[in-house]
């Protein structure tokens, strides 16, 4: 009986460690923009309003104020000695070709504004997302890195402004610098939010500091 | 004598339990994940695969698949070429794709350099599909440059949606032009042109 019970527990403890599901590390990353470990190649990014009724001037003024004017000591612009460097383009995105400065493919990242999410990739599932394009095999570091970025942002909660709109713009701004969203282990991070099983954090309005650090390692290549 | 039996019929229990979860994830596939640790760039493929398909009648399949091969032979010797992942096994150039050209889709717009690319949960096995097309056509679709790499499939999870897989158009221009063949396969399997060499 008592070999029976040791087995047992030898079982149990042997299905607890072979059937866990395979820890997760607790601030994902992968998938960042190339540009932003150069120091002399800036972040520019023009938004697109096609597919919202709010004028364009509108919608580009709420994204460049929360990127490069409020909260400077906290946004994502100007930091790590300025490699991270978003240079806004003031005309819409679908206005770019190879004949105007910039042409569109030397805009790093597009902002899509719309109101119903449109042109997003259908498994977005109509919410805001991000997708990265154009891979390119950075030798150094041994990590693909990618050329451009396109975000789409819903409509209404660019519209909601403030917190909400701060919220939104920085959080998918993070996903071009490499973060990836929540994995349920809730540090302090804008990619952590509540609304993936973090309630503790609330929705920032911010990059937080275990942010800025986690960007900084990538650029880093550590 | 009871509770020795109990013990026992537990321990049974236990037994065919972790068999039977065991077997049950064993069989269960994998699921493929978006990867940026290689220029596969998704779990799964295990050597870098690239298929060919002329949508120009001009353009025999035969001559198509030939330029490619040779191109990728070249292309072969990038210095990132092993690092990245593709020298894993001999790299194959299949005649026929799995997937249609996201050009003809209607939401393709030109200019628009994400283009339509389809939404997969199990990406296409070639990391690379290259369709030799008219000149007229690539010239509409790509500001009258005769060849274009574009995204052809994106993987969505996490909130991001990673391009994984990249479709080459080529004209019979750049197909009979070693070196812009050669600079377009290089940025459709992902790697960056290398610099010209001096004579």
């Amino acid at each position: 009986m008592r070999t029976n019970t040791i087995l047992l527990v030898v079982l149990l403890g042997l299905s607890t460690v072979l059937l866990a599901p395979p820890a997760e590390a607790h601030h994902p990353t992968g998938w960042y923009l190339a540009s932003m470990r150069s120091l002399p190649q800036t972040e520019q990014y023009c938004v697109e309003d096609r597919y919202t009724s709010a004028a364009h001037s509108y919608v580009l003024n709420e994204v460049r104020n929360t990127l490069i004017v409020e909260n400077t000591a906290w946004n994502w612009d100007l930091k790590r000695g300025g490699k991270v460097d978003f240079r806004t383009v003031y005309t819409p995105c679908r206005d770019l070709n190879s004949g105007t400065v910039p042409t569109r493919n030397e805009v790093e990242i597009e902002y899509h504004v719309e109101d119903t999410i449109t042109t997003a990739p259908a498994a977005c599932g109509g919410t805001s997302c991000a997708a990265p394009a154009g891979p390119s095999w950075a030798g150094p570091l041994g990590r693909t890195e990618y050329t451009w970025y396109n975000v789409w942002l819903r409509g209404s909660l660019i519209k909601a402004g403030g917190d909400t709109r701060r919220h939104v713009v920085n959080h998918e701004t993070g996903h071009v610098l490499g973060l990836r969203d929540g994995d349920g282990s809730c540090p302090s991070s804008i990619m952590h939010p509540s609304y993936y099983g973090c309630p503790g954090n609330g929705n920032p309005a911010w990059p937080t500091a275990l942010d800025h650090e986690t960007v900084n390692r990538l650029i880093d290549g550590v | 004598m009871l509770a020795s039996r109990v013990t026992t019929v537990l321990l049974a229990t236990a037994i065919a339990a972790l068999l039977v979860a065991l077997a049950a994830g064993a069989l269960r596939p994998e699921p493929v994940r978006a990867t940026d640790t290689t220029a596969l760039l998704v779990t799964d493929r295990p050597g870098l695969l690239v298929c060919v398909a002329s949508l120009d009648p001009a353009v025999p399949r035969g001559e198509l698949h030939r330029r490619v091969r040779d191109g990728l032979t070249r292309v072969a010797g990038h210095p990132d070429f092993a690092a990245a992942g593709l020298a894993r096994r001999s790299v194959e150039v299949h005649e026929g794709c799995d997937s249609a050209p996201t050009v003809e889709r209607p939401e393709f717009r030109p200019g628009d350099r994400l283009g339509a690319p389809h939404a997969v949960d199990r990406p296409s096995r070639y990391r690379l599909l290259v369709f030799a097309a008219p000149a007229a056509r690539t010239a509409a679709l790509f500001g009258g440059r005769p060849a274009a790499v574009t995204a052809h499939e994106v993987l969505c999870a996490n909130g991001t949606c990673p391009v994984v897989t990249s479709a080459a158009y080529l004209a019979p221009a750049a197909l009979a032009d070693d070196a812009l063949l050669d600079r377009t396969l290089t940025e459709g399997v992902g790697l960056r042109p290398t610099e010209p060499r001096n004579p």
